[in-house]
Parts: structure tokens; sequence; C-alpha cells
């Protein structure tokens, strides 16, 4: 009754591992992968159009010294963020991007807010 | 005498928050009552107040196992309400995608319902394996892995990768070999098929009545699929054809399922043979896009689950009204006639083979 | 070294009332008992190990890989997380006996292993009844599932509880059937001279329909799938331990691979020849090969799916029942006329 069964499943013993060892090895990933977000901030224009388009109201503009003087940049709350790319499809100067970096981990709940400088990079 | 009994919103095997209050008398079911509401997200109300390329990512998250297939519904509704016309390649490109999708939600389910029946987890962590290459596939397209926001007024977001042909044909040798594999290992099994034939039959006139979709409904002998009903896309050039099986137990919803996937693996491959050249790329989202002409609007579309409808009344830049029936919501009030005079084991089986998703109930 | 039979009992209990060697026999053997209860446990706690690395790799996926090296010592961190939590009883269970029931169960199991004979000649179990003194013990176990379940006082401990009683009823006999035909065959019921008269040919093939009976009768009592009805744990939550609390819950894990060593080893016992083999250690052959029937019931628990109430009795009595009395007779014929 069960002897294919236990036949199929005595097999699969010589099949590889399917899960990997994180942290000791990582995932491969292509390019166009939507995690972290990335702001180039010399090229930032302040016009706000990712604040208006976000769905979930997680983009907000705030005061940020560079070197021609306080400009208004975006500051995201990672926590709220859906990750749908909708700002990075956007942004008249393809200055906010999403890349690939999917580590990020906090103690405190506080430090995922992400200011524009944290952003850089 | 009966007793009730709870089974809690917080249960190994209701797939979700589900709280079934069960009437038993000894050990025979002589009611089900259930209660939904623990998910609900108000997606219908958090439409009305964004634009429509900003309600993209809530529509996804109805179906979290095939979310394309609620992207897909909605964007066509949003086409319809613009008066945009989906591209010739961009048509044959949704095709595929949404059957890979089909194939990947199929397994998830088969995982999770021998899970219900006391297998303990082997052929779940299985089937993810499988369903982990498709995912993979589509994560080369799209840019994520699961919440893919893919779809675009009149195209996709991007056209397929160069090797995607090559290695979706791979992957899909691969698959249907152990789809196979896996009929063998449940079907040689005695206990398996004491434990889902003849369980839980619902007849072909209760099933029309109830207003069953889907698996469900096409297990019980109707031959209704919306793909060949209200056919869209590529289906109907591509020779499409339901499943149906006829005895409407668990065993046949089953059996529904695992010929629907291998239909899907033949589909797939037909249309990257017909596949035509050109563009596919669809609008792109900037803060202002086309305004609404049609006033109502009403899509069709087959997810895995069944069918899923979405009538909507357009303002120029937002939707008035959104409306989604869900087929998880009528597949849920089945339950209590398909259940009665069953035993409570009996009751889980049931419930693996309706193939529930609770976000889907309660939207 | 320590060979009991019924006479030496009663010798041993008037030279108790007499004499001043009473400590230093019972010295001699609370140390034996001792010594090789933290033995079992340890290998006990192996077997914890091996399933989990076991079914890990048939699933695709490694096992604990972290604590200790290869994950030796997850089980124990499992338990020293479980030991230090906080233990309340419900209020509407019956407060002693769920507080007894299972260490009585854990300590039962411990007993009967060091009742079996490890060794030709260790053992305390060197008594002629042996056999039929080890059953007897091992029907207290369903027992005392059904007193946690109906002290527990919840409907799934009440259940679960009812469930233990009727798959006892129905699996016992064609158990005890078929030790009848053993003791037919060996011409005694002592367990060293069954290993003994195995010298030549194991009973497995002699009667391979007794320990097809004997086998399925022996999953159903160790609760292991596909007849783990009694915690079905996609069904009634966890059945008779739904309501019990974090150190006795420790408890009920390391019973699970105690009862799992037990069960292995008497059927090593009376179907595979014990201790039989050649170079080395006899303790040795009769660990390995309880070991290698260890790893196949771990794969039947990775491969079967669970049966229903019903047909586990209509297999019990419609099926085993006939097939230990065919085994009976047609063992009686062929081997002892």
């Amino acid at each position: 009754m069960l002897i294919k069964s236990l036949a199929k499943t005595a097999k699969s013993l010589k099949d590889p591992r399917f899960t990997i060892d994180y942290p000791n090895e990582k995932e491969q990933l292509s390019d166009n992968e939507r995690y972290m977000l990335r702001l180039d901030m010399p090229t930032c224009i302040s016009c706000a159009a990712c604040e208006r388009v976000c769905p979930n109201k997680t983009i907000t503009m705030v005061d940020t010294p560079t070197e021609k003087g306080v400009k208004k940049m975006p500051q995201v709350g990672i926590e709220r963020c859906l990750f749908c790319g909708l700002c990075q499809e956007v942004c008249p100067t393809k200055c906010l991007t999403l890349t690939k970096g999917y580590d990020f981990e906090a103690y405190d709940k506080r430090e995922f807010v992400k200011r524009p400088e944290e952003l850089e990079g | 005498m009966t007793t009730k009994i709870n089974i809690g919103p917080i249960h190994p095997s209701t797939h979700g928050v589900l709280r079934l209050v069960v009437e038993l008398d000894g050990d025979t079911i002589v009611g089900v009552e259930p209660h939904i509401g623990f998910l609900h997200r108000g997606v219908e109300k958090l439409a009305e107040n964004r634009m429509y390329m900003q309600n993209i990512g809530y529509m996804e998250k109805i179906d979290y196992v095939a979310p394309m297939a609620y992207d897909d519904a909605y964007v066509a509704a949003v086409e319809e309400a613009m008066g945009v016309e989906v591209k010739e390649r961009a048509k044959y490109i949704r095709t595929i995608l949404l059957e890979l999708q089909r194939i990947a939600s199929h397994l998830l389910w088969l995982g999770t319902m021998s899970n219900d029946l006391g297998q303990f987890y082997t052929l779940f962590m299985w089937t993810f394996r499988d369903r982990d290459k498709i995912l993979r596939l589509l994560q080369e397209h799209a840019g994520a892995r699961m919440f893919y926001l893919n779809m675009r007024p009149g195209g996709v977001v991007r056209d397929l990768p160069p090797d995607f042909e090559e290695n979706t044909l791979q992957v899909l040798d691969y698959i249907e070999k152990r789809i196979t594999e896996y009929e063998h290992y449940l079907e040689s099994n005695q206990v398996f098929i004491e434990r889902t034939k003849g369980i839980g039959v619902l007849s072909r006139e209760m099933a029309i009545e109830l207003g069953a979709t889907g698996p469900v409904l096409r297990g019980s002998g109707v031959n209704y699929d919306t793909r060949s009903n209200k056919p869209y896309y590529a289906y109907s050039e591509l020779g499409f054809r339901p499943q149906v099986m006829f005895v409407g137990d668990s065993f046949a919803r089953y059996k529904v399922r695992m010929l629907e996937m291998k239909e899907s693996i033949r589909i797939i491959r037909e249309a990257f043979k017909k596949i035509p050249e050109g563009d596919a790329v669809g609008m792109p989202i900037r803060l202002i896009m086309p305004q609404a002409k049609n006033r109502i609007v009403t899509v069709s579309r087959e997810t895995p689950r069944g069918e899923a409808f979405i009538y909507m009344i357009a303002d120029k830049e937002r939707p008035y009204r959104l409306s989604i029936r869900t087929p998880s919501f009528i597949n849920l009030s089945l339950i209590d006639e398909i259940a009665k005079g069953s035993r409570l084991a009996d009751l889980f089986a049931i419930l693996g083979s309706l193939d529930l998703v609770m976000a889907d109930v309660d939207l | 070294m320590l060979t009991f039979s019924t006479s030496a009992i009663a010798n041993w209990l008037v030279s108790l009332l007499s004499s001043a060697s009473i400590v230093k026999q019972a010295e001699g053997l609370a140390a034996y008992a001792i010594g090789v209860a933290i033995l079992i446990m340890a290998f006990a706690y192996f077997l914890g190990w091996i399933e989990r690395k076991i079914i890990a790799k048939v699933q695709a996926r490694h096992g604990p890989t972290v604590v200790g090296k290869y994950g030796l010592l997850q089980n124990l961190a499992d338990f020293m997380k479980l030991l230090a939590k906080s233990n309340f009883f419900p209020k509407s269970s019956d407060k002693l006996l769920f507080a007894v029931a299972l260490p009585a169960m854990l300590a039962l199991s411990i007993f009967l292993i060091l009742l079996l004979p490890l060794t030709p000649s260790t053992g305390i179990g060197n008594m002629a009844n042996g056999l039929l003194i080890v059953f007897a013990l091992f029907a207290f176990m369903p027992l005392l599932i059904f007193i946690n379940g109906i002290a527990s006082g919840n409907k799934f401990g009440e259940i679960s509880a009812q469930r233990s009683v009727i798959m006892m009823m129905s699996y016992e006999i064609p158990m005890l059937i078929v030790i009848a035909s053993i003791g037919m065959l060996a011409r005694s019921y002592d367990l060293v001279n069954i290993v003994e008269s195995q010298a030549h040919i194991w009973y497995i093939f002699l009667m391979p329909l007794g320990f097809f009976v004997f086998f399925v009768a022996m999953l159903a009592e160790l609760e292991r799938s596909p007849f783990d009805l009694r915690e079905a744990d996609s069904e009634l939550i966890a059945g008779w331990l739904t309501d019990v609390s974090a150190p006795y819950y420790t408890l009920a894990l390391f019973l699970d691979y105690t009862k799992m060593f037990l069960g292995s080893l008497i059927v090593v016992i009376l179907f595979f020849g014990g201790w039989s083999g050649y170079g080395l250690l006899p303790v040795f052959w009769l660990v390995v090969k309880a070991l290698i029937f260890a790893i196949f019931v771990m794969l039947l628990r990775a491969t079967a799916v669970r049966m229903k109430l019903d047909r586990l009795l209509r297999l019990g009595w419609l099926a085993l029942m006939p097939l230990a009395l065919i085994n009976l007779i047609v063992a009686y014929l062929l081997f002892v006329m």
C-alpha cells in the first residue's frame, strides 16, 4: 500500500537541499528588483512628484541642508512603504531609485524613518 | 443531543483566520456556521480616495497566493474605462504570465491540502520547491517575487528578458515530471483515496443553484469556465479547453486542479510558438494620466480560485465605486451544504479541497 | 551477575529479611538501574536529533545547524527553554491526576527498557516470564494517556482520551496473539531464551505475517504516523496535550523518542535476533539494529497520510486479528508439530 511512496521518499534522501543557509549564503537577484530606496541628492529638483503619487502617503518632503542652501527632499518611512516602485517611475530626473539591497535591520523602530541623507548610496 | 464546537480563528488548518462553529451529533456534523471578517482591510473604500494607478498596490494584496490575477483584472477595468486597447504582443505575454501564476497557485494548494490530511509537510516542501522555480522566472521579468505590479494600461511594464523563453521551457519540463510524480505519490496511497473519494459531495443542481465557481463548479460536472465562455486575451486562439469531472466529491476537485495544471503547461508552450513580434510596453505612470471616458465598467476574469468580477463606476480621475466579487467568498458559503452528514475529520479535507484564501473572502 | 528467577526471588526476599547484605545488593541494583537509565535517556535524545535531520533531508532542507556542531544541542536548548516557563493547571482540570500522568509515563517507559535484556549476561529481566511481564506493563501506556486526557477538562482532551481507549482495545489483542505464537516457537517466555533460539535463523523469516501484524500494532501503540490520531495536529489542535503547560510538554516530547526506542528494541529482540552478530560487542549489534528500525519508522512518518478512526478500527478488527490467528495456526502446524 505504501511501498511506492516509501520508495520515493527513500530515493529523495539523495536530492540536494533547496534552502539556503542565510546569512552564510545569499540569494542572487536581477537588476530590476524593487527593494531599498536610494536617493541621488545632487540631482533632486524638489518637485514632490514622489510625494503626490505615493498611495500610502509614506514620502514626506523635509528640509535638508545641502551645498546650495536648504532644499526640500523626500524622507521615506520604510515601515509603511509598499515597495511598489511608483515613485521611481514618476521621478522626472530619475534620482529616486529602488535598488536590490534587502538587508535592512534595526533594533529600534524609529531608525526606519530614513532621512534623505541616509538614503544616499 | 448536539454539542457545538468552536474551531477558532487561530487554528493550524483553516488557511488563515476563519472561525467555524460546528454543531456535532456524536462524530457526525449537523451544521457548520462560518464567521468571517477577521482580515477585512477595506480595499473597496480605500480605492475611492486614490487615483487609478495608485490603486494597483492594493488590488494585488487581495489574493496573496496569485496576485497577478487581480492586478490584471483591475488594470483591464481601467483600460476599459479609459478606452485603451491592449497591444497584440502584450496579449500573449499576459496569457503566459497568468498561466504561470495559475500553476504556482495550484502547487501551493496541493502542498497545503496534503498538509491538512495529515502528511507531515513532505509534499508541502516539495511543491514549494517547484513553485520557487516559477517565482524566480517571474522575478526576472517583474522585479519582485510576490507583488508584481507589472501590468500597465495597454501592455506590461517592460518586455520579457531575452532568455525568458528558454528558461521557462526548461522549468516547464521539470514541473511536468514532478506533477506526474505527485499524482502517483498520492493516488497509490490507499488512505488518501479513502479520505477523498465520496467525501463532500456537491451535486450538479446545488452547485448551480448556490453559485459555486471555479474548480469547485467544474468538479461537479458543469462545463463553465470564464476563459472559454467569455474569452479574453489569447485564449481562443490557443485552443483552450476546460477540464471537467463529473462526481462532485473532493477527489474530483483535486483531479480538476491537477488536470488544469497540465492544460496550463500546454497553453504556455503553444503561446511561445505563436507569439508575435512588436512592442508590448504599456503606458508609463505619470501624475497626469488620460481621463476616463466610460462611466460603468465590468470585467470578468478567471483567477485560480474561480471567477472574479469587477464592477466599477468611473469618475474622471479616480473610481467613484469599485465593487469586487471574489470567488472564495461564494465557495465558503457552500460549506454548510457540503459538510452535512460527514464526520469531523472530513471537515478539514473538504476545506482543503475548496481552496480558500481568507484575504479573498474578507476582501 | 544479577540473574533472577522465581525461586531466586523467594530466596532473595528471605535473605532480605535475615541478613546484612541487603544494602549491598540494593546498592548494586540501584547503581545499575541509574547508570543504564542515563544511557537510555542519552540515546533517546540522540534519536531525536536523527529524526530532525533525516526528515529535513527528505524534505530538501537543512535541519538544525546553528546550536552546537551540526545542531546536536538543539533539542537540549528546546527542553531548557520549555522547562523555564511557568506552569499552571486549568481551573476545570483534576490537578492531582494531571500532574502525575506524564511523569508516570516517562518512568514506565524507562523502567520497561531496563527490564529488557541488553546483553546476554546483564539485565534485570532474566525472569522466566519476561515477555509477559513486559507486555503487561506496556498496556498501561494508553491508560495513562486516557487519564491525562480526561483530567485535562476540555473537549479536545476528552475526545482524544476516548480515541485512545478505543485504539488500545483494537490493537492490543492482535499483538498478544503474535506474542503467544513467538512464545510457542521459542518454547519459553524468557527473553534471553527467545534471542538465543534465533541464533540460526531470525523469526522474521519464519513468521513474516506475524511481523507485519506486530509492526502495525506497535506503530499504533507508539502514536506514530499513519496512526497519530491521538494528537492529530491539524484536527484537534493537540488532543490530549492541548492544555499541558510547558514543563510537562518537555516530558511529552522526550517521551515520544523514548517510546520509539522502546518499541524498536522490542521488535529487534523478538524478530531480528537481538544481539546476534559477528565480531563486535553484542550490545552494539542490538543498538544498530534498533537504530535502523527507528529510521524506517521515521521515513514512514514523512510519507504517510493520517487514517481516520473508522478505518483504523476496521483495520484492527477485520484485518489484523484474522491475520494474527492465521499466523498462529500456521506456525503451530509448521514448526511445532
